[in-house]
């Protein structure tokens, strides 16, 4: 008989007193940073109902969402996400939808795990903050360059974000009158950067040459913002496509200006969960690490599903990803294979 | 200055790679098909290349152990993972396929799939809203079916002659596949300027091929 009682379930673990130390004390700065910005710290409920979740488009896939059954037998998840949660508070007990207000967060946010080898899959930390009430693009500075501070707090070298357009790929598709399976399917396609695939697809649909052409620009309107944002003005069709590229400019502008140009990138074809972002969204990249470890965007459509029409704007930092990645650059400055 | 690594697919890959390789002027002086070692320098270059399981090299990019990687379509359907597939390099083609030694796994209410790629058959199958059972097997799929243990297979055909020679044929088509050149997306961001350096010259080898 296995003998579970001496074991840790998958995608769960043990923090030795080192360990937790150690992250308690990363926590603490970007906490301070937080604070300081004037982001008040909150709390949520560690389980929701899944209908919360569920009937929100586009955000955490229905199947890992971790249930459990409710003593009346309705169905809760444990909290699969920091923002929603936030975004019913913030809508909430008749807010103002024009009042500027800054939330932040330290949680655990609980997954089905999708990588079994990842002990930490199915329990990790998030930090973030949530802005609300402004729908401007000093919002969207004012939030990135906190998220850049907080990596430069930590230590991190040679770290880079990504800034890329949620509207820009949904304006063009504007154009068309694809069903939205097969809009999901180029989306992959170009946010996978499969140029191969996505030249075939192109071909046969039935959409103007333009949209064909800019449907393949996308994934390489990749790079250094001012060739990429001038390479994209090249591909635009609507006035809501130059819209978001006039955002972006001016959002880069703002931030090189503060002082940030160093760490930027542009990717329009970055589009993960495109339903909910509509605006400015953004990824920060630590070198050597797999996968982002900040992820962040523009969702003013949200807190509509709550009652209350706010602007939003926000991000998280992956915590645990983040101290492996800074980990790794400490052991590794030597080379290659480790 | 840190080195580009590559990982590249044991097995039918190889030869194909080293190729392209070497058309941009990237050769690994200390590889021979028969040594044992499984990492190679190019000093000159800075690029390190690892020779794993194909199965594996989805795993190595997604998770950042390496920058690149050279391997089959079948492998990214398969793992699923998230990684940047930027060149399809136009060798190793080959596709995707049910074979069986007779339509009568369609009149079933739930046949019975060996293969090596779980996922993919569950996927087909689930698209075309039949239920099916799988059975993973690690080698000599053909086999199944004669043994009894499968009703039809899911496995790559590049001629067909393994197929016919265990008395089965092509059924269904899934899709057809070819070599990828895929990039981690954390690599591609941090390490920029190298990595699409090598990516545009392969891409204008390949191009090159093309053209002919």
């Amino acid at each position: 008989m296995e003998r579970l009682s001496r074991l840790v379930p998958n995608g769960v673990n043990d923090l030795s007193h080192q360990d937790l130390e150690h992250k308690q004390q990363i926590l603490g700065e970007i906490a301070q940073l937080f604070k300081d910005g004037g982001y008040h710290q909150v709390q949520t409920p560690i389980f929701e109902y899944y209908d919360l979740f569920k009937e929100i488009k586009g955000t955490i896939e229905m199947d890992r969402m971790i249930k459990v059954i409710d003593t009346d037998g309705k169905v809760l998840v444990l909290r699969p996400d920091a923002t929603i949660p936030i975004a019913r508070m913030a809508a909430s007990h008749g807010a103002d939808p024009n009042e500027l207000r800054r939330f932040a967060y330290v949680t655990s946010i609980f997954r089905m795990a999708d990588d079994p080898q990842n002990v930490q899959s199915r329990e990790f930390t998030q930090a973030g903050v949530e802005l609300f009430g402004d729908g401007g693009v000093r919002a969207d500075v004012e939030v990135i360059s906190l998220a850049i501070r907080c990596l430069q707090r930590i230590g991190m070298a040679g770290f880079t974000f990504d800034l890329g357009q949620a509207n820009f790929f949904k304006a063009l598709t504007a154009e068309t009158s694809l069903a939205s399976e097969e809009l999901l399917h180029l989306q992959h396609l170009i946010e996978t950067k499969n140029f191969a695939d996505l030249r075939r697809q192109v071909q046969d649909l039935p959409v103007r040459q333009e949209v064909k052409d800019a449907l393949r620009a996308i994934p390489r309107l990749y790079g250094p913002p001012e060739a990429v944002l001038e390479e994209a003005r090249k591909v635009i069709l609507n006035s809501e496509m130059e819209a978001g590229i006039d955002e972006l400019t001016a959002a880069y502008e703002a931030l090189s200006q503060a002082g940030y140009g160093e760490f930027l990138a542009v990717d329009l074809g970055l589009m993960n969960n495109l339903k909910y972002y509509t605006g400015i969204l953004f990824q920060g990249y630590a070198p050597g690490y797999g996968k982002p470890i900040v992820l962040g965007g523009r969702y003013d459509e949200l807190s509509k599903y709550f009652g209350c029409d706010t602007k939003a704007t926000g991000f998280a930092v992956y915590i645990d990803d983040l101290i492996t990645a800074v980990k790794n650059q400490e052991r590794q400055n030597g080379n290659g294979l480790r | 200055m840190d080195y580009v690594e590559v990982a590249v697919a044991k097995g039918r890959l190889v030869d194909s790679t080293l190729e392209l390789f070497a058309e941009i002027g990237l050769v690994f002086p200390d590889y021979s098909p028969d040594s044992r070692k499984l990492f190679f320098t190019n000093e000159e270059r800075q690029v390190r290349m690892v020779l794993v399981k194909s199965a594996d090299v989805p795993t190595y990019v997604e998770r950042g152990a390496v920058d690149m990687g050279i391997v089959g379509k079948d492998q990214l359907l398969e793992s699923g993972a998230e990684v940047y597939e930027l060149v399809d390099l136009g060798f190793g083609t080959c596709k995707m396929v049910v074979a069986s030694p007779s339509t009568a796994y369609r009149r079933k209410p739930k046949p019975v799939v060996a293969t090596k790629y779980p996922k993919i058959a569950q996927a087909y199958f689930r698209d075309k809203d039949q239920p099916i059972e799988t059975i993973t097997l690690h080698g000599s799929v053909e086999l199944a079916p004669l043994a009894g243990l499968s009703d039809c297979i899911v496995d790559i055909v590049e001629t067909g002659t393994t197929l016919k020679e265990n008395g089965l044929y092509i059924t269904e088509e899934i899709a057809a596949l070819s070599a990828r050149l895929v990039v981690n997306r954390a690599s591609f961001k941090t390490k920029f300027h190298r990595l699409s350096g090598l990516v545009d010259q392969i891409q204008a080898v390949i191009d090159g091929r093309e053209r002919q």
